[in-house]
């Protein structure tokens, strides 16, 4: 029946068209551009749809790094050159693309600067293909801790739940002691994330102020448009105090809500992830005073002239302060740097040799270190600054920086290897 | 049927031999990929094309067959042959379970229930922690035995899976079964006059359906080494759909052709810019606006009208119906 | 499971006004859109899997106007206003020429759009989350009442709701359009054959529909987060409150919102957790035991 009208209204044959545009894909997909001069990083992201500043973000810190680097000659006599791809989302393009890397672009790294899902599949890809892959944006424990999925071929230059949590415990002890919170609430997105994170924040809470009681939880889903029940709910418990490690999008979100609730006028509000440039400058009614928050990324967190001028660098180039995913990459980028320098050749075996141990200068030190340190044993980021801080409505936004001293945090991490025998 | 079982030899020969002579590993991914997709998009038209049932949950079954086949490997055996039969018998119960139920609606009620139940296997998915790992996905490798652990020798083993299945799909439709099948779609209600038991047909039908979906699955989850739940998550199902009417489906081959374009098109987006739903969208709207149909029937199409004497069975069987 | 909470919330008059208030809003803004979704299925027959992003595009239109003019009412005009041109643009450029082919195309044309839409956004308001918060006007503390509260904001947007209902029913049942698009819904051919042009008809419903969720969009920019992206699940959302309701009933999306709107209100005290699979369930079921919803049609 529709032959009919196909002919009758098409003169030109549409499907000739279409013979075209996919005969020219194909072309340029395999006579793609060959070239082995630089160092090349591939990057695999999720770039479009509802977290693709994960990619985006993730991106332009790795680049960063690598126009800086490449501005004073680069390394070993190369340039880097940075690829990036889309995953869009699916997991098991994730995994092609990353595969593709290797064997088609024969690119020296793989970073990887995607979700947690995402970045256990790309990790089983470095595995397979023993090539060195750089996670950047996963903050799964699991994903360097625990020895059944562990492998040599990747390393994490993000931040890590159980530090967060540490840490967040430890800065909320302090405040709770100040103030007398007893009755405690949470609100954090329904999924491993966001579990493992509050749990783990009221059990290190426990330590450093034994005194309180859970009185609700709340857990909606990622993506949640509407917490309006959630926040009925907590201003009827009436608790002291509110934890939440909702992030992105769903915090601001919330934040809003709540406003018009006057929740934050209520009791206190301890955001893990507030204070992050995108979550600031989304909020166009001004940012809340008076709210504690973990420090993701603030160009005043840690207050250094090092991180300063990477917050500066990063804007004349972007017109915007980094995020946290912007740092975790570039980093990233700076140890890759100094491993191909120690160990003078991209071999991957010899540059893991390189960077297992490795210390390096990088702006997002904690002070008074001016330095963050490649773990040997798990290939974990350490040093790196986790600073609590409490919201002002101008810019910076934040003060009263808190840290709590590594060692203290790393002992601490041990004791819950430990436990949950990982060690 | 003897021709079916040749030529499907041929094409699993030839993509293997290929596979020796010019070993591309790009290559050998992307067509393994391909070649899955292709099989799930193809028990989904058993569903469309053939009985004119438009599911929007077939991701169901592809989830459950990963999670299946993922899991056994990953804690219970060893053996792949165990895990795929597992595979076969727990997407089978599943579609049997959620077919008793949506057969019984109409077009666009049967494609709301499909979703819903999609929906429904998605959250048990994410809450069923302690066997699918929950949202993480099923996390730190599926093991492999040693004969499929190269790139090649899982494509091959994918080659042998998706062309048996697709032999056997083949099979069934072009047989009695498969001719009946065509006449419920047409007029259920005639077929129902004529004393066929239309529900029985549909819900067998159903099952295959599902079946090939899950065995496409394992073979998905086999090949990246995990399982996670956005194999289940409803926008998932609108993959194949894409598949099946891009490629065509009133032709056998139309939804591997239709796999074939969509993973070279968003391989060929990815690499230059990161708007692949504006190139992928934009082709869809091109194909369904301008061609109205999928690309291999409108081949067909042409080649039965350009011979003069061309007789009428060269005809897909809609325009024929 | 927490059974005893429940009660206790239903007990506690304080308790029961905020799920109540808080089930309305979420009520509210979820019928706005799927009455669309359901207006243009019941009268066009097509599923538009593209709604969710043209309340994603309301959202950030108004959000657009808002920040151009300062004016939030002129805002909301004109987002819920340019999303009704841009649905009828939508019917007369691509859907109206497939409705004679296989319900399928339908689907899946609506389904690129959704892709096509998110990059769109993506391009143009960047890949970054926009909040635009509430006018200054509704920046105060919320009512209290009976140890409730209710922001000034959420009023406001119940009553847009409540308006926007009564309206729609009353075009629909009491002028002389309504009738004839109702009867378009029962039989486009009848409609023709009494020399009326169904196709303005199609173009003006779906501009219809897609003003509504271009409203809810609207009403939503102050208080959720503007992505690229945000109404994928909106979408899902709606099909549930359509199904429910019956395809193409208004009173029935109505009453499906409210009873979604409540059920998560409620089970995010009495059953946390599994509160989206009841939901899921609850649209299965109704599905299996009554296909056509709460009001609609036994045929369609």
């Amino acid at each position: 029946m529709s032959v009919l009208l196909l002919k009758s209204r098409w003169k030109i044959n549409p499907f000739t068209i279409l013979a075209v545009v996919v005969l020219v894909c194909s072309f340029m997909i395999f006579s793609g551009p060959v070239c082995a001069e630089p160092i090349k990083i591939g990057f695999v992201s999720i770039m479009s749809g509802r977290v693709a500043m994960l990619g985006e973000e993730g991106a332009k810190g790795a680049q960063l790094a690598i126009d800086e680097i490449n501005a004073k000659g680069g390394v070993i006599g190369r340039k880097f050159k940075l690829l990036t791809r889309d995953s869009t989302g699916k997991i098991e393009e994730a995994v092609r693309i990353a595969r593709d890397y290797v064997v088609r672009d024969k690119v020296d790294f793989i970073m990887d600067g995607s979700s947690s899902r995402e970045s256990f599949a790309v990790k089983e890809v470095s595995r397979d293909l023993k090539k060195l892959t750089m996670i950047t944006a996963s903050e799964t424990t699991a994903n360097t801790a625990d020895p059944k999925i562990w492998t040599p071929y990747s390393f994490r230059t993000a931040r890590v739940a159980i530090h967060d949590s540490i840490v967040g415990g430890f800065f909320a002890g302090k405040v709770s002691r100040e103030f007398g919170l007893k009755k405690w609430y949470s609100i954090s997105p329904d999924y491993a994330y966001g579990h493992d994170n509050t749990t783990l924040f009221f059990e290190y809470l426990k330590k450093n102020y034994p005194d309180f009681k859970i009185v609700g939880q709340q857990w909606p889903k990622i993506f949640e448009p509407d917490y309006t029940a959630h926040i009925t709910k907590i201003l009827k418990d009436k608790p002291d105090a509110v934890y939440s490690c909702l992030w992105g999008g769903d915090i601001t979100a919330f934040m809003e809500q709540a406003s018009l609730y006057g929740l934050f006028k209520r009791m206190k509000f301890f955001g893990i992830n507030i204070a992050d440039p995108l979550v600031l400058g989304a909020l166009k009614k001004g940012v809340p005073a008076g709210m504690y928050t973990g420090g993701r990324y603030n160009p005043t967190i840690p207050e250094t002239p090092a991180n300063r001028a990477f917050g500066e660098k990063f804007k004349k180039k972007y017109g915007t302060y980094p995020s946290n995913w912007s740092w975790q990459s570039y980093t990233a980028v700076l140890f890759l740097e100094a491993a191909v320098k120690k160990a003078g050749t991209t071999d991957n075996e010899k540059v893991i040799k390189a960077l297992e141990g490795l210390t390096i200068k990088a702006p997002c030190a904690q002070p008074p270190r001016e330095t963050v340190t490649m773990r040997a044993k798990d290939h974990q980021m350490i040093y790196y600054t986790i600073g609590w801080a409490k919201t002002t409505s101008n810019p910076p936004y934040v003060t009263d920086r808190t840290y709590m001293p590594w060692n203290e945090i790393l002992k601490e991490e041990a004791a819950y290897l430990k436990k949950k025998g990982w060690l | 049927m003897k021709r079916t079982i040749l030529w499907g030899t041929i094409f699993g020969a030839a993509l293997i031999i290929l596979s020796f002579v010019y070993p591309s590993k790009f290559l050998i991914n992307l067509f393994t990929q391909i070649l899955i997709m292709g099989l799930f998009a193809t028990s989904l038209n058993l569903l469309i094309g053939y009985t004119g049932m438009v599911s929007f949950g077939h991701a169901a079954f592809f989830g459950v067959g990963a999670y299946t086949a993922g899991v056994i490997l990953q804690k219970y055996s060893s053996s792949v042959l165990f895990a795929f039969g597992t595979t076969i018998v727990f997407s089978a119960l599943a579609a049997l379970i959620i077919g008793s139920f949506c057969i019984r609606l109409g077009s666009i009620y049967f494609a709301m229930l499909t979703l819903a139940f999609n929906q429904i296997i998605y959250i048990i998915v994410i809450r069923w922690t302690n066997m699918t790992g929950g949202d993480q996905g099923l996390i730190g490798g599926i093991p492999l035995p040693p004969f499929l652990s190269t790139p090649r020798a899982y494509f091959i083993f994918t080659v042998i899976v998706v062309v048996a299945s697709l032999i056997i799909c083949k099979l069934v439709v072009d047989s009695p079964f498969g001719a009946i099948l065509k006449v419920i779609r047409e007029n259920a209600d005639r077929a129902y006059s004529l004393g066929i038991r239309v529900k029985s047909y549909q819900l067998i039908v159903f099952v295959m359906a599902g079946i090939f979906g899950g065995l496409s699955g394992a073979l998905m989850s086999l090949s990246i080494s995990g399982a996670y739940p956005d194999f289940c998550y409803w926008a998932k199902s609108a993959e194949p759909i894409f598949m099946v009417v891009v490629g065509g489906m009133n032709s056998f081959l139309g939804p591997l052709i239709g796999a074939a374009i969509f993973k070279v098109l968003i391989a060929f987006s990815t690499m230059y810019t990161n708007l692949w739903g504006l190139i992928i969208g934009g082709v869809l709207v091109l194909i369904i606006l301008l061609v109205r149909k999928g690309l291999v029937d409108y081949v067909m199409e042409l080649v039965a009208n350009r011979s003069v004497d061309s007789p009428k069975r060269l005809l897909s069987p809609k325009e024929t119906g | 499971m927490d059974l005893s909470s429940l009660i206790e919330c239903l007990v506690d008059p304080g308790c029961l006004i905020n799920q109540t208030t808080s089930a309305l809003i979420f009520a509210m803004l979820l019928f706005l859109i799927a009455s669309g979704l359901s207006l243009i299925f019941g009268v066009l027959g097509v599923m538009n899997f593209a709604h969710g992003s043209l309340y994603m595009l309301g959202a950030y239109l108004t959000y657009t106007f808002y920040v151009g003019t300062s004016s939030f009412p002129l805002a909301i005009i004109l987002g819920c206003f340019g999303i009704g041109v841009f649905g009828v643009f939508f019917e007369r450029v691509f859907l109206k020429r497939i409705y004679a082919v296989h319900i399928l195309y339908q689907l899946l044309l609506t389904y690129a759009f959704i892709l096509i839409l998110d990059d769109v956004a993506k391009l143009v308001w960047g890949y970054e989350f926009i909040t635009m918060g509430a006018p200054d006007a509704f920046q105060r503390p919320p009512l209290e009442l009976a140890g409730s509260f209710i922001p000034t904001y959420y009023i406001f947007v119940i009553i847009v709701g409540i308006i926007v209902a009564v309206l729609l029913w009353m075009f629909l049942w009491k002028t002389r359009y309504g009738k004839l698009i109702r009867a378009t819904a029962h039989s486009s051919e009848m409609v023709m054959a009494l020399g009326k042009n169904t196709t303005l008809i199609y173009a003006g419903v779906f501009g219809i529909g897609a003003m509504l969720a271009g409203l809810g969009g609207a009403l939503a920019a102050p208080i959720r987060s503007i992505f690229p992206g945000m109404g994928s699940d909106v979408v899902v959302d709606c099909f549930i409150v359509v199904v429910v309701g019956g395809m193409g009933s208004i009173p029935g999306a109505f009453l499906a919102a409210i009873l979604i709107g409540f059920m998560r209100a409620f089970g995010i005290i009495g059953f946390p957790l599994v509160e989206e699979a009841l939901i899921f369930i609850l649209m299965a079921v109704v599905l299996i035991v009554r296909p056509q919803g709460f009001f609609g049609r036994a045929e369609l």
